[in-house]
């Protein structure tokens, strides 16, 4: 479905066949030579395109899950056991006699969910963070920096999973140990491009102009400083399901049956040798919405870039 | 352009210094060693009368950028006081200092790093006209369109952001920004070093129309010895954090008196034919660290008239003409 999506939108936005970067290359020509026309954003960023209609795609299915499949997530059917994809079963069936498209469409909800409320709170806390000790330095930046060592010291995951296990299985807490591990990477990297917007003369000339801190870096740096993090922040929702998927695969995430892509995929490895579609298949779908998140990214990055 | 001197002081600065700590870390404390600092002003006085032009010269390094950020307040002096039309402004706190600072504006060297990437003209001019509410909210459209007109921008290029201006253009929004608040010094730090040649003539000859205009007091600073000479009404020559040699323009031009400044003069290139450089104009060595400031006069491992008073005796400013001061040991032409 969304091969043809990709089509359209190739007919629409770049007249000949050409590649992704010479669409980029035009656009920014086109751009040079009338500096008032403001194109539309998907014009001007192609894989933003491409990436929000994959994205939208995934909405649309964790919104109206009853669009795709006719199905029941909970239907068990002792007689349809370990069959491979067919007209009938999408993705074929597992062990319990679960329609694996059925339960991949119900999933979605569920998956987007913890991507997405894993990565907004600790984009505004990181951020935040970052921008206070960058702007001020001096005590509040070692304490800042310091307390973030100690969460950086611990690999993610290991982190994550001693939350977990801490607090107890289920989808709450899974979200929670993301915020925990998470909000590091955005202060870093908020940070570090306020030292640099710190040192330039229009900082310099806001403050010669008695413009108060808060206005200096809201309106003034924090613009020139955000790109990098929402950018991070589109891939970091990928690797936020993956985490989630990989807590599930390790039976910390969301508690059977609930339909959930890692449990799905976890639920396929004892049959990864029979019964293959059961952990490939839903693990495809997490790969197109990762690459779909990505290219939002990737779109952000070339609109938010300034050109000097 | 001498006749513009007999204004009243608009600013004063008064014996100020400014030291920049260096690291001290634990390893220097076991080592017992002393804290040392970057020297990078030290002891500067100097006057700008109302509508007059003041030229800083000297060499990259020597302490002028500093002393233009102590005077505006973005740095705090170590020692001495910076006064501004009866104001200490040293002696402000951070919130009276954001109200006395409309006063005086500054334009910066790079127009590339100047402008806020992200904001257009129109932003960045109206932010400025309410944040500080020059004119009531109605007029501010009205101010915005007179503002880019005295600087020689179109008004319809107004909603674009400054990636869309070439250098020149920039300084001159530069220029708009610092006269939107109604300043009565702009200190002009390197504004022209940037810039072609031809645009930089544009530039020096707008600044001085604004100053007519708006009867604005400036403070040059450059290390272009042709274009200070050429706005300047008087001129400071800075070596090292220290101010050497200070008066009127064609005097020090014609005739300088510390041997820092005969250099300079000497080195610049000249457009007649017969300029020749002079083997005694070259000067000795590299400039010394401002960590370890040389004793005596900063200027004597390099000079060539220096002897054992100079290594160890600080000279005094004095007096070597009307409006002439040098602060040398033994002045060259008197």
């Amino acid at each position: 479905m969304s091969q043809s999506d990709d089509k359209g939108f190739k007919a629409d936005a770049t007249p000949t066949p050409a590649g992704e970067a010479a669409a980029e290359l035009a656009a920014t020509a086109e751009e040079a030579s009338q500096p008032e026309k403001r194109l539309s954003p998907f014009r001007r960023s192609p894989s933003l395109l491409v990436g929000t209609i994959i994205v939208a795609f995934f909405v649309l299915m964790a919104l109206f899950p009853q669009l795709f499949t006719s199905g029941d997530p909970y239907a068990l059917d002792g007689s349809q056991m370990l069959l491979p994809p067919s007209a009938d079963h999408l993705m074929g069936t597992d062990n319990f006699g679960y329609d694996i498209w059925t339960r991949v469409v119900y999933a979605t909800s569920l998956d987007l969910i913890i991507g997405v409320a894993s990565v907004s709170l600790p984009f505004v806390v990181g951020v935040l963070l970052g921008l206070l000790a960058g702007y001020y330095g001096g005590k509040l930046d070692s304490i800042i920096m310091r307390v973030l060592d100690c969460f950086v010291a611990f690999p993610f995951m290991v982190l994550a999973i001693a939350i977990v296990a801490i607090l107890g299985s289920g989808v709450r807490n899974l979200i929670i140990a993301m915020w925990v591990v998470s909000w590091p990477e955005y202060t870093r990297l908020v940070r570090a491009e306020v030292l640099v917007a710190k040192q330039s003369e229009y900082v310099q000339a806001a403050k010669t102009l008695g413009y108060s801190d808060l206005r200096i870096m809201f309106r003034h740096i924090l613009p020139n400083v955000i790109s990098s993090s929402v950018v991070y922040a589109a891939s970091d929702v990928v690797m936020c399901i993956m985490t989630g998927a990989g807590m599930s695969f390790l039976g910390l995430g969301v508690p059977q049956p609930t339909p959930e892509w890692g449990a799905i995929i976890s639920g396929g490895k004892s049959f990864i040798t029979t019964a293959p579609w059961i952990s490939i298949l839903p693990g495809l779908m997490m790969a197109v919405v990762g690459l779909g998140l990505s290219l939002v990214g990737d779109g952000l990055n070339d609109l938010l870039r300034t050109k000097d | 352009m001498s006749q513009k001197s007999q204004g009243s002081v608009l600013l004063e600065v008064d014996d100020v210094s400014k030291e920049f700590p260096l690291k001290y870390g634990v390893v220097d404390a076991i080592a017992k060693r002393p804290k040392r600092s970057v020297k990078a002003v030290s002891n500067v006085s100097l006057q700008i009368r109302e509508g007059e032009t003041l030229g800083l010269v000297g060499e990259s390094g020597c302490g002028k950028s500093t002393l233009a950020k102590t005077i505006i307040g973005l740095l705090r002096p170590t020692t001495g006081r910076v006064v501004f039309a009866g104001q200490e402004l040293t002696a402000l706190n951070k919130d009276q200092l954001r109200e006395s600072c409309k006063s005086i504006q500054m334009i910066f060297q790079d127009p590339y790093s100047s402008l806020n990437p992200r904001m257009t003209v129109r932003q960045l001019l109206r932010e400025e006209l309410l944040y500080h509410k020059v004119v009531p909210e109605d007029q501010v459209e009205p101010e915005i369109e007179k503002l880019l007109k005295l600087v020689g921008l179109d008004v319809v290029l107004a909603d674009r952001l400054p990636a869309a201006f070439s250098g020149g253009q920039r300084q001159r929004i530069g220029i708009a920004r610092a006269l939107a608040v109604r300043p009565r010094l702009i200190i002009a730090d390197e504004p022209v070093s940037a810039l072609d040649v031809s645009i930089q003539a544009q530039i020096i000859n707008l600044l001085i129309d604004l100053q007519e205009q708006l009867n604005l007091a400036i403070l040059f600073i450059s290390h272009d010895l042709r274009v200070v000479r050429y706005i300047s009404d008087r001129v400071d020559v800075m070596y090292l954090g220290s101010i050497v040699e200070s008066g009127d323009t064609e005097q020090i031009y014609e005739t300088p008196a510390h041997p820092y400044a005969k250099v300079l003069l000497d080195a610049a290139p000249s457009m007649s034919s017969d300029a020749v450089l002079e083997t005694e104009a070259a000067v000795l060595g590299e400039l010394p660290s401002p960590i370890d400031l040389p004793s005596g006069c900063p200027f004597h491992p390099r000079c060539p008239y220096a002897d054992e008073r100079c290594k160890t005796e600080v000279p005094r400013p004095r007096q070597v003409g009307t409006d002439h001061m040098v602060a040398c040991h033994y002045p060259l032409t008197y």
